[in-house]
């Protein structure tokens, strides 16, 4: 029960971060117009991004719910961090209506894409920091192995956000965008497998678990795929898929390196487990969503890629 | 500090779940109308409404998440609690949101690629969705008031947990049944309001035969609920009696426990008692078990320091001298429709009615704050003072000067959009 709470509500701030990295990606793309030679902002910007914070919420509040015993300790240690990302959220929606009824195809270095760009850093940053923090049991700026955590997802971040905008438009893409694309993903290699794992054997050698070690080939094997990618001159849309793949998982990876810690060195997961009585109504609540989502997802996706029929007087299905 | 913040979120978030509520009803309501009658001007208006609802429900999904993050940061031992007894409501209000969120953006993308039937089915689970969310996120504030489902250990922990007995007491069914059709009768009459706004304006004279038949449906939905939430209300009332008595008490300011209890209505708080009300023998007997004999509990049966704070007697009477005014004065305004055609649209009339909208927020709001303010110095009633459940931390200050200002600010833009919207949408189009 405890691992299938693990498992669910990693997987909940999992998808979050990963749609949260398409968003920052199309934020940058408003912060700097000349690499979307494609246009695509103007494609990919919509309000409707913000019901993606519904992940957020079912992470927090499955995590709050279900690990409630350590909740008291754990909230009063993150507050300072979280507090951070909590107002930048509250901003990013001020800042999203604004941009998108009042100033929809502005791009360029403006008060409101800075604003937009970084309250789409922060949101995400201020949530690894705490997931730093369950990692080490320290605030993330108080040990290398903090920075190096935060260093390597904050690089998978950035290469997701600009690997979705480059690897998914495809040849609509500039080549300034491409090459930014790839040297994000070498950073996040570079420092997945091999600076994160020098750093963390000095400072935090109890995450050095076989699990841990998959993050690493994974992030190793990224670059090895980009350099043959680029040896054939190939934009391969797989790449996005693998890169997603690895950031669905790489929460989940950590949280089971970190075992059985919840916070290393302060609060087991079996310490910190409270929800026995509905435990399993919770995680059968959470997985139900996503047949539902598929449904839904399903039939936007199609609505999405399938141009509306010509107007004849005639519409349907 | 605690309070305030959680206060400023739950004010600001409500005023958008009101729409987010009633606007998804009204919607789907107004385009089956539509299909059914073959009139394309009701679906091209039920249309129009829906991307104001699109719009209110990013504002509603960014407040939402702020106060999720803010109860498991700033009321850890409420959430830590919770978490062990009704924290399901939470995760349950979350999944119908989500469901409420993906087919919104369906039923958006598709107006003019599904055949109209099945574009009317993907309201379905809109409606479904709001309605959801809104009755588990009640359910939960039902056993903050009326806790129950589990038993207490020598420490204070819950144990023998019954999750079904927490999450659906009878508090459930009459908070949710009271403020569901509340948000949709508010929701009526500001967009009510709105039309009378736009009839007034000389600029839309020629719309103005189009635009009567709208207020007429408005007044009419408002009017059907209003009258629903008058019997929920009286179940409710009926309910605090016996529930949560002392809630009531403060609520008519009854000092002292009494049978053929009078209903004090307005007044001025001193003290500890209400000065210069009006005084109707036997009344609140009637309302609270449908006897004018019957004992009623006052403030003297509950300890100084467990009581609530007197002022939400003037939370009631502001609700039911506001819920009545936005019942009688559509149902006037039809009635003369009916009967005097020629009075229902001067000018006394539509200021009436123009007033029916912000006034019908006012009241869901001061019932809100009557239910919350209420259960005071409790967050969960007899089991968790409020005091007890907030956090220590003393990085809280600087939120509490923040978030009020970005409530502000999200407010504020929120409203320009809209007003842009309907400039430029056209709320007059048919």
């Amino acid at each position: 029960m405890i691992t299938a709470a693990v498992v669910i509500v990693c997987l909940m701030f999992s998808v979050y971060m990963w749609m949260a990295s398409i968003e920052f990606g199309i934020a940058l793309l408003r912060l700097w117009p000349r690499l979307d030679t494609g246009k695509l902002v103007n494609k990919l910007f919509t309000p409707m991004w913000e019901v993606t914070n519904v992940f957020l919420v079912f992470g927090f509040t499955g995590f709050a719910v279900l690990f409630n015993n350590a909740l008291v300790p754990i909230s009063h240690a993150v507050l300072p961090t979280l507090a951070v990302g909590v107002t930048a959220l509250l901003l990013r929606g001020s800042i999203v209506l604004y941009l998108f009824y009042y100033r929809p195809k502005e791009q360029g270095l403006t008060p409101g894409n800075a604003a937009f760009a970084l309250a789409n850093f922060l949101v995400p940053a201020s949530f690894t920091a705490v997931g730093v923090y369950l990692l080490t049991g320290q605030a993330f700026w108080l040990t290398a192995s903090g920075w190096s955590l935060m260093a390597m997802a904050i690089s998978l971040f950035a290469a997701m956000g600009w690997a979705f905008v480059y690897l998914r438009a495809g040849h609509q893409a500039g080549l300034r965008l491409q090459w930014l694309a790839r040297a994000c993903i070498a950073l996040f290699a570079l420092i997945g497998s091999i600076g994160v794992q020098l750093v963390v054997s000095r400072d935090a050698p109890h995450l050095l678990t076989l699990t841990f070690s998959v993050v690493s080939l994974l992030a190793a094997f990224s670059i090895l795929w980009q350099g043959a990618l680029l040896t054939t001159r190939r934009a391969d849309h797989g790449m996005w898929w693998y890169l997603s793949a690895v950031s669905l998982a790489m929460p989940l990876l950590m949280a089971f390196a970190n075992r059985p810690w919840l916070v290393y060195g302060q609060h087991t997961l079996e310490q910190a487990y409270g929800a026995q009585a509905y435990g399993m109504a919770v995680l059968l609540g959470l997985g139900a969503i996503f047949p539902v989502m598929a449904i839904g997802w399903g039939l936007l996706a199609w609505l999405l890629t399938h141009d509306k029929p010509p107007t004849s007087g005639a519409s349907g299905v | 500090m605690g309070r305030a913040l959680i206060g400023d979120s739950l004010g600001f978030h409500l005023l958008i779940v009101i729409f987010g509520v009633g606007l998804p009803l009204l919607i789907s309501l107004l385009e089956l109308y539509g299909i059914a009658t073959k009139r394309p001007r009701a679906r091209a208006l039920a249309r129009t409404w829906a991307k104001a609802l699109v719009i209110l429900f990013i504002v509603g999904a960014v407040s939402g998440t702020i106060i999720s993050l803010q109860l498991d940061l700033l009321w850890p031992k409420f959430m830590d609690f919770i978490g062990e007894t009704a924290g399901l409501a939470f995760v349950l209000e979350g999944t119908f949101f989500m469901i409420e969120a993906v087919f919104l953006s369906v039923y958006m993308l598709s107006w003019d690629r599904f055949k109209p039937i099945w574009h009317w089915l993907c309201s379905v689970p809109i409606v479904i969705g709001s309605i959801g969310s809104a009755i588990f996120i009640t359910s939960a504030n039902a056993f903050m008031n009326n806790p129950q489902g589990f038993k207490l250990d020598a420490q204070g922990n819950p144990v023998d947990v019954n999750v079904a007995q927490a999450l659906f007491t009878e508090a459930t069914f009459t908070e949710s049944f009271h403020s569901i059709t509340a948000y949709i009768c508010s929701t009526a009459l500001v967009l009510l309001t709105i039309y009378v706004w736009l009839y007034m304006k000389k600029r839309h004279a020629a719309d103005r035969s189009w635009m009567r038949k709208v207020m007429g449906g408005l007044a009419a939905v408002a009017v059907v609920f209003g009258i629903l939430v008058a019997i929920a209300g009286d179940l409710s009332g009926q309910y605090l009696a016996r529930e949560e008595p002392h809630k009531l008490a403060v609520a008519e300011a009854l000092m002292e426990t009494q049978t053929n209890a009078p209903l004090i209505m307005g007044g001025i708080i001193d003290g500890n008692e209400v000065k210069y009300g009006i005084e109707v023998p036997s009344l609140l007997s009637f309302l609270a078990t449908h006897r004018f004999d019957a004992e009623v509990q006052g403030l003297d049966k509950i300890p100084p320091e467990d009581r609530p704070p007197l002022i939400i007697h003037y939370f009631f009477d502001g609700m039911v001298v506001i819920g009545a005014a936005i019942v009688v004065i559509p149902a006037a305004y039809l009635a003369l429709r009916k009967w005097r055609p020629a009075w229902a649209h001067r000018k006394v009339v539509l200021i009436g009615l123009l007033a029916c909208g912000p006034l019908a927020l006012l009241a869901t709001e001061l019932g809100w704050m009557l239910t919350e303010i209420g259960r005071q110095p409790y967050a969960i009633y007899g089991v968790m003072r409020t005091s007890d459940a907030f956090t220590t931390s003393d990085a809280v200050m600087r939120l509490g000067i923040l978030f009020p200002v970005c409530y502000v600010l999200l407010l504020t833009i929120a409203i320009i959009i809209l007003r842009k919207f309907m400039h430029h949408e056209g709320m007059t189009k048919s």
